[in-house]
């Protein structure tokens, strides 16, 4: 395998930096309605649009950071413009995870929610040393959603835990919010 | 502090159905399990361990990631046994033994005690909330000042 070298713009760099330019027009639009333009139509306009360039900003910089920059490494000689082939089985070894083509596949077909298409599943056999087809075991641990309720989530626990604030910490974030009402009017009447 | 948050951890689990059926589903890692979500509520849960991770080299428009199985009845499917077995929340419960499952539970909760024990400290400086509304407070504070002075001195 070798890696893929260069420089390239992946979706989500694509994204935050026009979120990023956004941002930017917005604090543009707002100096010059303080400076050149003074109507209240279009100070309404730079806030909004100093208001969604920050928040899309904020929430793209998130993903860019989840997934922005990272290659992921290509076989030699595997050409991106041809169409990956249609296989018809799903396989399940120790070392890896692969859709395949099987002679003689046996079992029952499963579909795939990512393509809509029917697969073999099956599963390496480390004792017999082959592939067989894949069963789902019955429950031998516990149901996903009981243990995520009453094992992990811990309602009762949480509660418990739960420091309470002073009350001048509880009431400040509405007095912030006052003081930018007020703010607001106080920009809109003068 | 980082006031945008930690990246969330994901890994691809390849989710088999009771209908016949299998999903390559992106989950979110949390308390060392893979998670589904309703909002903020904990709705599903599946135990995540690293020896069971599968390399998995991409399909059509499924990425390639190392992924984990996982099936709709149970939290823990190890078909190939490589986990360990004993009563410790990074190893999986011995299905023979009777008070297996119960301690290896007890242990969890124990451990979820532990975290939501050590998140119960709030700071209200420390908060999201509180940095976004001073940010725009200040911001507006700024450009009103700059605007008053343009009217004195215009």
């Amino acid at each position: 395998m070798t890696e893929k070298k260069g420089f390239k713009f992946e979706k989500s760099t694509v994204k935050l930096i026009a979120s990023a330019v956004l941002l930017a027009l917005g604090f543009i639009l707002c100096w010059l309605w303080f400076g050149v333009v003074h109507g209240n139509a279009f100070g309404m306009l730079a806030i909004i649009v100093l208001a969604g360039g920050g928040f899309l900003t904020i929430r793209y910089f998130k993903q860019w950071r989840e997934f922005g920059g990272v290659e992921v490494p290509i076989d030699v000689g595997q050409d991106k413009s041809k169409k990956t082939p249609q296989y018809n089985s799903l396989s399940i070894y120790p070392h890896k995870v692969v859709f395949e083509d099987v002679v003689k596949p046996e079992g029952q077909k499963w579909r795939c929610h990512n393509d809509g298409k029917n697969y073999f599943v099956n599963i390496w056999d480390v004792d017999d040393n082959k592939l067989k087809p894949f069963v789902l075991p019955d429950q031998q641990y516990r149901d996903p959603e009981r243990f995520a309720q009453q094992t992990l989530e811990l309602p009762a626990h949480r509660r418990l835990y739960r420091k309470r604030q002073k009350l001048l910490e509880q009431l400040a974030p509405g007095f912030m919010v006052l003081a930018i009402i007020v703010f607001w009017i106080v920009i809109i009447t003068t | 502090m980082n006031l945008l948050g930690a990246p969330k951890e994901r890994k691809t689990q390849l989710y088999f159905r009771d209908d016949n059926s299998f999903e390559f589903i992106k989950r979110d890692l949390k308390f060392g399990c893979l998670v589904e979500m309703v909002g903020e509520k904990l709705n599903r849960a599946w135990k995540h361990f690293y020896s069971c991770q599968i390399p998995f080299p991409g399909y059509k428009n499924i990425q390639a990631d190392t992924i984990v199985l996982g099936f709709s009845r149970d939290i823990i499917l190890d078909v190939f046994n490589k986990v360990p077995q004993g009563t410790d929340p990074m190893q999986k419960p011995d299905v023979k033994k009777s008070d297996s499952m119960k301690k290896w539970r007890s242990n969890i909760a124990e451990q979820q005690r532990q975290i939501y024990y050590k998140q119960r400290e709030t700071n209200f400086w420390t908060s999201r909330v509180t940095w976004v509304l001073i940010g725009v407070l200040v911001v507006m504070v700024l450009l009103w000042a700059i605007r008053f002075v343009k009217v004195m001195y215009a």
